[in-house]
């Protein structure tokens, strides 16, 4: 076993949680199979950052106790992160965010500003340590660019299920 | 130098995916295999470089940087390329040539990317790879399988 069970795993167990109860009661929102293909490329799409930022090619932090790929890690991936985006997508429904750019610059500013206060309740459990020199600055920026491209997966997703109807030609 | 050919190589697989006039893919299966093909081969990645120590990836840009590619391009594309082969392959017997020819295929970029320093076997035995190889298209067949499933019930169950 590379890591040990302690704080900063029970902080990513009761966040997870939290934010998979509120994903429950605002499933209806979304259909299935939307639901199935957005979590995974949330999935991939966190871990495939994390993985270059943390790992190779740029070592700039570590996620959990140590330098090693966890369990844990892998756990966050999937229902740490990815509920995030489905609370984003669902107020932005909700509100009507897209009817004018200012109002999207607001949403997605207020985002920015949640996902930066996780962040940092993140480095004070442990989960995210920045030992290596990674900054909290340097996060700002790429949360809007991340928002910005799931609001695009969103809609490529819900187009291809509407519109284009899937009938394998067999 | 070794990032410049790794550029070529996957912008070659990309062209030569995208330029099929009648793919045997949806665009909603592109995204979808693409991302699990990506996870897969990520997770493989880490695990023997972080955990097991059984393969290194050298702290150079160059080497860094292809892996980096490979992970999330290369390989994920060669994943629809056989998905796409194996859909419009007719018969068990084209079907298991597709599915073995494919993982030796596959197989052989992670022997080259041995070779040229940028993905380097230290106690990763090379029947493993192959092995792994395998079950990763085995799996992907599995979940192409499904996924057709759920997409032809709409996707509302």
């Amino acid at each position: 076993m590379n890591f040990r069970f302690d704080g900063n795993e029970w902080f990513v167990v009761a966040c997870s949680i939290v934010l998979l109860t509120y994903v429950w009661i605002i499933r209806k929102h979304f259909q299935p199979m939307l639901m199935l293909i957005l979590w995974v490329y949330n999935l991939v799409f966190v871990a495939t950052l994390d993985y270059a930022l943390a790992a190779t090619p740029f070592h700039l932090y570590d996620c959990m106790d140590n330098a090693t790929y966890e369990p844990m890690a892998a756990y966050a991936h999937a229902f740490l992160y990815t509920p995030y985006s489905f609370i984003f997508l669902y107020y932005y429904d909700k509100w009507s965010i897209n009817r004018n750019k200012r109002v999207l610059l607001f949403y997605l500013s207020a985002w920015t500003c949640i996902a930066l206060f996780f962040e940092w309740i993140s480095l004070k459990f442990g989960f995210l340590d920045y030992g290596r020199g990674w900054k909290m600055t340097w996060s700002v920026p790429t949360y809007p660019l991340s928002a910005l491209l799931t609001i695009r997966v969103y809609r490529f997703i819900k187009d291809q299920l509407v519109n284009h109807p899937f009938r394998p030609q067999e | 130098m070794v990032f410049l050919l790794y550029l070529l190589i996957n912008a070659g697989v990309v062209y030569g995916f995208f330029r099929i006039r009648s793919k045997q893919l949806a665009p909603l299966e592109i995204l979808f295999y693409w991302c699990i093909g990506s996870m897969l081969v990520q997770n493989y990645s880490a695990l023997q470089t972080m955990n097991f120590k059984s393969a290194m990836v050298p702290d150079q840009l160059g080497p860094a940087f292809a892996h980096l590619l490979n992970r999330t391009v290369l390989y994920p594309v060669l994943t629809l390329l056989f998905l796409h082969t194996f859909k419009a392959s007719k018969g068990a017997g084209t079907r298991l040539i597709c599915l073995i020819g494919f993982s030796l295929l596959m197989y052989g970029f992670e022997y080259l990317s041995g070779a040229l320093g940028v993905f380097v076997h230290l106690t990763l035995k090379e029947w493993w790879a192959m092995t792994y190889w395998l079950l990763h298209n085995l799996i992907m067949v599995g979940i192409m399988i499904l996924f057709r499933n759920k997409l032809q019930s709409g996707g509302a169950r």
